[in-house]
Parts: structure tokens; sequence; C-alpha cells
């Protein structure tokens, strides 16, 4: 009946709910505030007060929704996230899309501004019910995935991480690698090279070339496994592999058994008993890795257990994982001599025997080393398999600055890449561990595991629907939004196409599109506009900073009450900063900002990878052309800020603030200064 | 065991957080057991560290685990431990304990109300907009009776002060255990040379980085001004005979901070160390730039001895011409280590799990303890955030593979 009900009945109009809490910050006029706020706009339908929303008041939003027709809630109250569960489970409850609310952060928006606070509540809330009427609705829709994972790699990581994807029941395209013993499910297709790869998370197409035949697998998911390529480093010690000139990996072929030692010394003509010296090279021109001081110290100890003299000649003892530095604790004590290097590099000869020899001068004791060792070891580079470079091409992997295909930021956790569906492990994203730390390497198993599960998990993958729409009497297919897309999210037919399960709603498209074809939801031109230009009275001067949910929600929320927030400060929230485009800009220079400021992630932390770029070259171009009409360019800022940057956040406010004073009102905000426009 | 199952979660810091929130995207309910009043473990204190580009530290992360384990729904249970644990037919029933807690920083708001009417000054504002009511000054707590100073919780405007609190035990059913109890930093204290406690403007890193995320800037604590000259010492417990081992994270968050200090606030900075350690990705690249800017020094300096001026003089061999210098810092940062909780021991014991040598808890590499039981995070050996997230997720990961298992 219920659902009957809810069925027939349409649904319009913003509930204005306003969290008690809220009205702490300021005065008791704060709430009168508030709610004469929500009465200057028509579409408010309901207005009421709770008590404790984020706990024992969550009931109230449903029970709101139930008893009235509103389709869409404006909250006033603290942050979004304390919020969010309880939200998304009234509107669930009623049937409503689960983007169908605005949160205004009253509470910490008007921290300490006291007989200012009533004010800015009311001015915070008249923008959020002007983003709560741009609100359209959201559904989520679904897509049926491919429940197949393609493995690409050179080596047993590749072939366990086929095992593992095969063991969650999905059927595994292993390319590649050579491995036996897989389990049924696991299509194994040795020697095979990726040619094509195209489509979205849960939704590829490969194309892959097996002895000169070409073959097409539907995946749902990619995981690219190659292990590392290991190269001694020869080369970078001007020396030649030879009976007295090692690699490490061969030192360690030399005593796996009892009389590889002894043969390789009498070889050179050595005493297998002799007092013959081993001499071990790391990183003293390149940066070493614990990996390697690890089998490096126990090839010492296995030398210095047969009572040979151990020579360590390093630029730093690279003990930085688990267990390592006992082990070296464990070498000295077994008379390990360690010779550092931070300034110098000692030099080594090498005579037409072959035999090497090393001179320095030791750093500590300045005294001269000569040392003339039967055996000198090189450690070994680990380096990118070659066939990465072509993998990271075909699919649009960003690449780090040594060619692994994960870019170096913090928010590629573990094994995500730019693509969504698309996961680097182990020695595809450069992450080498020592074999003492058995965790490492399980955390990326369990991670590209766990991801596969989340992905691939059922028959259909539900998507938020967050990808941005394509006006297709706009589009030209100029190609600029497939150029700039950080995550492979645009397909060009005749015009755009945005893949929804790529797709990760930054905007940095949208800003860019020169025919404004591309449109997010909730996030849009008009939208963005109207929340600009929704009427407010607070005293000048007026600042609008855009800055991403996940920023502006922190920083205000960590400026506490010792510092308050300027008054005339109006927070527009974006999915990423490289979602403002120049219309938005200006737009807010329009609507009576005296000040613009875009708040950005650092360069390199950006989750777009290239948002705050985008966004710190529009400010540039805006300041261009500030200056040209005599607005002047100090009026729009850039800035980078952490989320953790609370402190830094309000001091840089209040200094735009301090400086758009002493500016004196903009000409253009000047229609504005007074009371509200129509 | 009875409706859905459960999951404890042990640690509120970045691991455990990560793990909560990693357990609810998996569709299992999750409780956060803290010891603490907030959450957010150590790494609520660290700061970001990027100069014109970020650096790579991770400090960041936390923001978002928060806001993610808000999202979720997880239970968060605070400041409480785990009093109790005990395997009951397959799962596992667990006795939490909440310590009486007068501010309830759920409830806060940030108002200040409170502070400005105390007349103890007992109550300080802790991270962000929270407050704190530090019992030893409070008038009530010292009045012994439920009759002393209530002024606070009469103007206290959203109830979020309860002077009679008392503390409560709740007993729950788990279907999995997820530990993440987190680390210790070394006690600077310990290495009495370096003047830590003696001296002012001798700090630990860590409250080096509590500065400039309070704050955004470094001053001296003596006379607050900003420093010119800044010395690290590095591996303060780390490396010596009681801590046989490297910290891993120390090396990485000097250079940062150093870095950080250079390019907000001009300071010059020395590192004392013994080895350089690697840290983060494209490290080469990383550790080349850093050379330009912070001055290496491979000595450890002997001590630390209070200046004429109130600079720190700072003693070291000097590898060139071997003699014992004297170097002028205006403050000193001590790069202390992650040591072991002293309650791991306890915990052990209570979870039936083992130690490693240094004291930390001892995994398999899937990161089982015990049948049922997941450590995570710096509970069992010095790491980073990032690494300590994954951990998290790798631990949630495999508990609701046991659960989805033990449950057929």
């Amino acid at each position: 009946m219920a659902s009957e009900r809810e069925a027939t009945r349409v649904r319009q109009g913003i509930g204005v709910v306003v969290c008690r809490c809220a009205e702490q910050v300021g005065a008791e006029a704060l709430l009168a505030s508030l709610r004469a706020a929500a009465q200057e706009t028509p579409e408010v339908r309901v207005f009421t007060e709770v008590d404790d929303l984020c706990h024992r008041g969550r009931q109230a939003l449903a029970e709101l929704l139930a008893a009235t027709s509103v389709d869409r809630l404006v909250v006033a109250a603290c942050g979004r996230p304390q919020l969010e569960a309880g939200l998304t489970a009234a509107l669930d409850a009623c049937g409503l899309p689960r983007n169908m609310f605005v949160v205004a952060n009253v509470l910490d928006q008007c921290q300490g501004l006291n007989g200012a606070a009533p004010a800015k509540a009311a001015a915070v809330l008249s923008r959020a019910i002007a983003r709560g009427r741009n609100l359209r609705p959201i559904e989520a829709v679904s897509l049926e995935v491919v429940r197949r994972v393609l493995v690409l790699g050179n080596g047993p990581t590749a072939a366990r991480l086929a095992a593992e994807a095969a063991a969650l029941g999905l059927e595994v395209v292993l390319a590649g690698a050579e491995a036996e013993g897989l389990p049924s499910g696991v299509e194994l297709l040795s020697g095979a090279r990726l040619v094509a790869f195209r489509g979205q998370a849960g939704r590829f197409e490969a194309e892959l070339e097996v002895d000169g035949e070409s073959l097409r697998r539907q995946v749902g998911a990619a995981v690219v496994a190659y292990d590392y390529q290991v190269r001694p480093n020869f080369d970078l010690y001007g020396l030649t592999p030879s009976e007295a000139v090692v690699s490490l990996t061969e030192l360690e072929a030399l005593l796996a058994t009892p009389e590889g030692m002894s043969a390789r010394l009498a070889a050179q003509g050595l005493s297998a008993q002799g007092l013959s010296a081993v001499v071990l090279l790391s990183g003293l021109r390149e940066e070493a890795h614990p990996a390697q001081t690890e089998r490096l110290l126990r090839a010492a100890l296995a030398l210095r257990r047969a009572s040979r003299p151990v020579y360590l000649a390093v630029r730093d003892v690279r003990v930085g994982a688990p267990g390592l530095e006992a082990l070296y604790q464990e070498c000295r004590r077994a008379g390990l001599v360690t010779f550092r290097f931070a300034d110098t590099i000692p030099q080594l000869e090498q005579d037409a025997q072959g035999r090497a020899r090393l001179r320095a001068i030791d750093e500590v004791l300045t005294l001269p080393v000569d040392l003339p060792p039967a055996l000198v070891v090189v450690d070994e580079a680990l380096e990118p398999v070659p066939e990465l470079a072509g993998v990271a091409r075909l699919m649009r992997l960003s690449l780090d600055a040594e060619g692994f295909p994960q870019a170096n930021s913090v928010h590629r956790l573990s094994v995500a890449t730019n693509r969504a569906g698309v996961l680097v492990v182990r020695g595809s994203r450069n992450a080498a561990a020592t074999e003492a730390d058995l965790a490492a390497a399980a955390a990326d198993m369990a991670a590209a595991t766990a991801t596969l599960a989340a992905l691939l998990g059922e028959e259909a993958l539900t998507l938020e629907g967050r990808e941005p729409r394509v006006h297709l009497g706009r589009c030209t297919a100029c190609l600029t939004c497939f150029r700039l897309c950080p995550h492979g999210a645009i397909r060009i037919t005749s015009r755009a196409e945005v893949l929804p399960a790529a797709c990760q709603g930054c905007g940095v498209c949208a800003a860019e599109c020169p025919m404004a074809a591309l449109q997010l939801p909730g996030s849009s031109d008009d939208a963005l506009a109207a929340e600009l230009r929704a009427p407010v009275a607070v005293p000048a001067p007026r600042l609008v900073a855009f800055g991403c949910r996940r920023a502006l929600e922190a920083l205000s929320a960590g400026a506490g009450p010792v510092g308050a927030l300027p008054v005339g400060l109006q927070l527009v929230e974006v999915p990423c900063a490289g979602r403002v485009g120049l219309t938005q800009l200006l737009d807010a220079f329009e609507a009576g900002a005296e000040g613009v400021l875009v708040v950005a992630c650092h360069e390199g932390n950006c989750r777009s990878e290239q948002g705050s770029r985008h966004a710190r070259l529009r400010v540039e171009e805006a300041g261009r052309l500030l200056a040209e009409i005599g607005l002047g360019a100090e009026r729009v800022r850039f800035e980078t800020l952490a989320p953790n940057q609370g402190a830094r956040f309000r001091r840089l406010m209040r200094d735009f603030e301090t400086r758009l004073a002493a500016l004196g009102p903009s000409p253009l905000a000047r229609p504005h200064a007074e009371g509200r426009e129509s | 065991m009875s409706g859905s199952p459960r999951v404890l979660v042990i640690g509120g810091g970045v691991a455990g957080l990560s793990a909560a929130a990693a357990l609810g995207r998996l569709n299992l309910a999750a409780t956060l057991v803290e010891k603490a009043p907030t959450l957010g473990g150590f790494a609520s204190r660290l700061a970001c560290k990027a100069a014109n580009e970020c650096q790579r530290c991770s400090a960041c992360l936390l923001e978002e685990r928060l806001g993610e384990v808000a999202r979720q729904g997880v239970e968060v249970i605070l400041p409480a431990e785990v009093v109790e644990l005990r395997r009951d037919s397959g799962c596992f029933r667990a006795a939490i304990e909440r310590r009486a807690l007068p501010l309830d920083p759920a409830r806060c708001t940030g108002c200040g109300q409170c502070a400005a009417v105390c007349p103890a000054g007992a109550i300080t504002q802790a991270e962000g907009r929270l407050f704190a009511l530090d019992a030893t000054g409070c008038r009530h707590a010292q009045s012994g009776s439920d009759d002393g100073c209530t002024r606070c919780q009469e103007a206290c405007p959203t109830g979020a002060i309860d002077l009679a609190a008392r503390p409560q035990t709740t007993e729950k059913e788990f279907a999995a255990v997820i530990a993440a109890t987190g680390f210790t930093p070394f006690d600077a204290r310990g290495k009495p040379h370096f003047g830590y406690g003696a001296l002012p403007d001798v700090m630990t890193a860590l409250e080096v980085e509590q500065a400039l995320r309070r704050h955004d800037r470094l001053v001296r604590p003596s006379d607050g001004r900003q420093p010119a000259r800044v010395a690290f010492i590095q591996c303060v417990g780390s490396r010596d005979r009681e801590h046989p081992y490297c910290s891993r994270v120390c090396c990485a968050y000097a250079l940062r901070l150093a870095e950080a200090l250079r390019a907000r606030q001009g300071a010059q900075s020395t590192l004392f160390y013994i080895d350089i350690q690697r840290f983060g990705r494209e490290f080469a690249h990383t550790l080349e730039g850093l050379r330009h800017t912070v001055r290496l020094v491979r000595m450890m300096p002997g001590d630390v001895q209070p200046g004429p001026e109130g600079q720190l003089l700072l003693s070291y061999m000097d590898g060139r011409s071997h003699d014992v210098v004297d170097e002028e810092f205006d403050l000193v940062v001590l790069s202390v280590g992650m040591a072991p909780q002293p309650a791991n021991g306890e915990l052990a014991s209570r979870l039936g799990l083992a130690l490693d040598a240094a004291g930390f808890l001892a995994a398999s590499a899937g990161g089982v303890a015990a049948h049922g039981i997941f450590v995570a995070g710096a509970a069992t050996g010095p790491m980073g955030i990032a690494r300590a997230c994954a951990e998290g997720e790798r631990a949630a990961w495999e508990a609701a593979r046991w659960v989805g298992g033990s449950r057929g």
C-alpha cells in the first residue's frame, strides 16, 4: 500500500532540516536567521528543527520524507561525513535517488563569528538551498560485467595472481607468463602480447597476439603483474664481468653449492683455504634498495661462516625493512667490515686478467684503503621490464619517473592506477620488498583480489551515474576531453561518449570543453552559477573559494573556534579543482565577489593527476583577463592545500580578506553591495 | 552466532580506520574500539609537508579515512579498551570497557563555552574543533563527589559534558578480530645527552609535526622566534642495543620536514645520520634534490648543550678535520623511532598471540596472528602511513574471507 501511494504521489520541493547543534555556534538569533533564509525561497515547503541529527535525530529525516511530499533535503548542521549515512538511508527508504540532498555546514563555517554568525549562517543556508534547487535526480545504473580477468605478466607473481583470481570464481586469461599447475578456469596464453585494449571497468576488450595470430578476449578487469627485471651494475662501476668480478646473483649461485666458491678461487689460481677477500659493492653510484641489502648481507654471512674476509663498500647501509638491522648486526658480529662513502666514490681498477682492485680514502679514518680481493661482487638494479612501456601506452596508464605504470601519488594506494578496473602489482608498480617482508607481498595480492572481488563479484556493477552528460548538439568531437581525461573515460565515436564505469567524475573535461557540451550532474555550469548568484546579505568583502568537497569539509572543520573564517567567504564545492573553468571564475566576479580563490591539492597529490595544474593555469588566465579589464590580477588566487592544513587555510583566507579590504570594493560588486539582488 | 557477523577492530589509527572502512565496503559490520578520546592515532598529529609540490608523506590520507568510517556507519567505541576476549563456539566474546568520558567529543561542537566558565582552566582545545577536560585540574573530579563544581556541564549547550560519567562495560560477540594497536614513539628522555626535557628548544620530530599542523609555523618553544638553523638527529631510539631495528620512517619524515621548513619559512637544516634509508617512489630523484637543500652530515652528535645566547651547541666529530666541533643551532629535532606498545605483552596474552624479538606483534605473511585474529599496521613493526593503510585493508579482506569461510 505504502509503495503504491509512493508511486502515485508527485514529490516536489525542498525540506530544510536544521540540527540544533548548529544553533549553538552563534547567538540565539541564528535559528531565526536560518528560518528567515529558508522562507525566502518558495520551493522550501518544510522547515524543521531536529536534535542530534547525526545520532538520534536520523530517524527524523525518514519521518519527514514520509510525512511530506518534498523530493530533496537541505540540511543545516555540521560536516557531511557524519550525516551522509543517515541521509542516504532516509532517501532510500522513500525511493528517492541518493544524491537528492545538500549539506550546509553551518557549524564549521560560523565557528567563532559570534555576532556575525546569524548572517553568515543564513548565507550558507541560502546558497545550499540554491544548490538544492538545481539538484537533478541521478539514478544509479547497472552495468553487466564480464566475470573474466586478464592477467599480464612474466613470472611467479602473475601465476599466483591468476590462481587467486580463479579462486574467486572468475575466469582468467593469463597472458605472457609461462606457468604450470594452474587451476582450471585459467586460459594460459604463453608468449601472448597485448596489442589493443578498449572499454571500461567491467567490460574491456583486449586484443592479444599469440604466435602471429590475433585473439580477442572480453574481460571485466586487468592486472598488470610483471616482475622486475634485474640488471647487474657492472657498467656503473666501470667493471667487466670476469672470473673475479661477478653479480650478486652469480655469487648466490656460487654459495649455493659447498664447492662453488673453492672452484671459483681455484680457477684464478688461488688457494681455496686462503684468506681470499670478497668485496661487495652496493649503492655507490645509484640508490640501493633494502631487497638488495638483504641478499648481500645473507651472502656476507655465508662467506664469513666460511671464514672469508668480507668487505661491504656502500654509500648507505639500507636496513629499512623488517629484520634487516638485526641481520646487519649479526653480520658485523660475524666480522663483516663496512666502508661507507658519503662524499667520495672508491676507485675500481681491473687488470688484464679481469681482477679488480678497490682504492679509496676511508672517510672516517682518512686512511688509504687498498683492497685486491679475490672476488668483487656488484649489486643489481631492479628495472621495469621493457613490455611495461607498451602495455602502459595501450592501456593509457600514467607512468612514474622510473617508467612504472602507476603515478607517484599517495592516492594511488597500493594497486590502483588512473584507470578503474586496471590494477598493477609488485614489480609492475615499483614495490620491491625484502624476502623477509612477507606482509608486503601479501598486501599487494590481497588488495588486488579484494578489488577484483568488489568489481566482478556479482553479475552486474552498480554505478552512481556521476559522469558528465554530453550535449550532442554542442559536441564537435574536438578531442579536448579525450586528450585531457586522466582516467581514459572518453570514447570518441561521432561525438564524445563518457564511459560511466571509467569516469571518476572529476570534471576536468567539463571545465575545458570549449562548447560547454559536457555537464556534470550536481556541478553543471548552471548549478554553479545559481549557487554563486544566491542572494545573501553578508558584510563585504565577499570572497569565493572553490575547492573539492573533500578538502573544503576538512579545512573548514579544522579552522576551529580560535580563528574564524571570513564572514564574507563563500565555499563552493566542486568534484575537483580541475572542474573550475574560466566561466566559473568570471561568474563569481559577475555575481559580486571581490576576490576568488581556487583551493587545489598540491602538485603530485591530485587524484585527477592534472586537475590542480589545469586549475592553476585557468587562474593565471583569469588573472590576465582581470588585469586587462582593470579589475586587478590580485583578485584571483590559486592556493594548494592538504585537507589537514586547516590552520594554513584560515591564515590564507584572512590574508586575502585583508588584502581585498585594502583594494576596496570591486566595481562589479557594487550593485550587490547593499542588500539583495532580485 | 546470533545476527549478522561483526568484526572487532582494536585501534583507531590509520591501520584500524582503513580496516574498518574496508570492512564496510565488504558489507561486514565493524566495531572500532579506540583507547584515546578521538580517532586518528598518531597520524592525527602529523602535518602536511608539501613544499611547492606534494612530498608524498601520506599524512593527508587520515582525513579521508575518518570520513569514510563516518560514512560507512562503523560503530565506534571510545575511549575504550578490550578488557577481555575469549573464544566461544567459533566466535569471539569481548568485554569492552568504555572509560568515563566527562566531555564527549562526538557531541562537542567546539563552541568553547565550557572553557570560558571553567574556574580551574581544566578545559583546553584539543584537535580541530574539540575540547578536552583534564581531570587532574577539574574541581568536580577533585571534590570526589557529585556535588562539586558543575559550571561547564551547565554551560554546555549540546549536553556533551557529563561530570558524573562512570565507566561502562559492554559484552559483544564478534566473528573475527583485527588488532591494529599501533606503536609508541621512543621517549627521547631515554637519551639524556641530547637534552630533551631539559632544553626547551630540543623537540621531537612528532612535536614539530604537531606544531606545523596546528599553527602552520614552527617556532622555538623558548622565545617564539622562527628558527633559522635546525639540526635533525636521526636514529634516536632506533638501531641501538635496545632497539635493534630501523624505524623506517625517520629519514623520510626528517628530510621532508627539513624541506618543508626551508620552503615555508626559510630555515636551513642539517641532518646528522648513520645511513640514509630509502623511502617513497622515485627515491633517487627525491634524494638528489634534497642533497641540494639539506646539509647531510654522517656523524652522530655527542651531546647538545645550551649556548650563551639561547642557541644550542651540538658537538660532533668533523669528518674532515677529525676535530670535535661545537656547532650552533637554533633548534634541535630528535628523529625518534617507533617502539612497540608497552601493552603488547598483555594484549598478546589476552589474544593468544606471539611477540617478535623487539616486542611487536608477530604474524604470518597474510597477517594472520591466530585463527580468526588478524594484525595490521605499526603494531607489527615500524611502518609509514601508506603501508599501514594497505595492511589495514589487507586485514579486512583476510577477516572477510575468514568470516565467509567459517560461515560456510
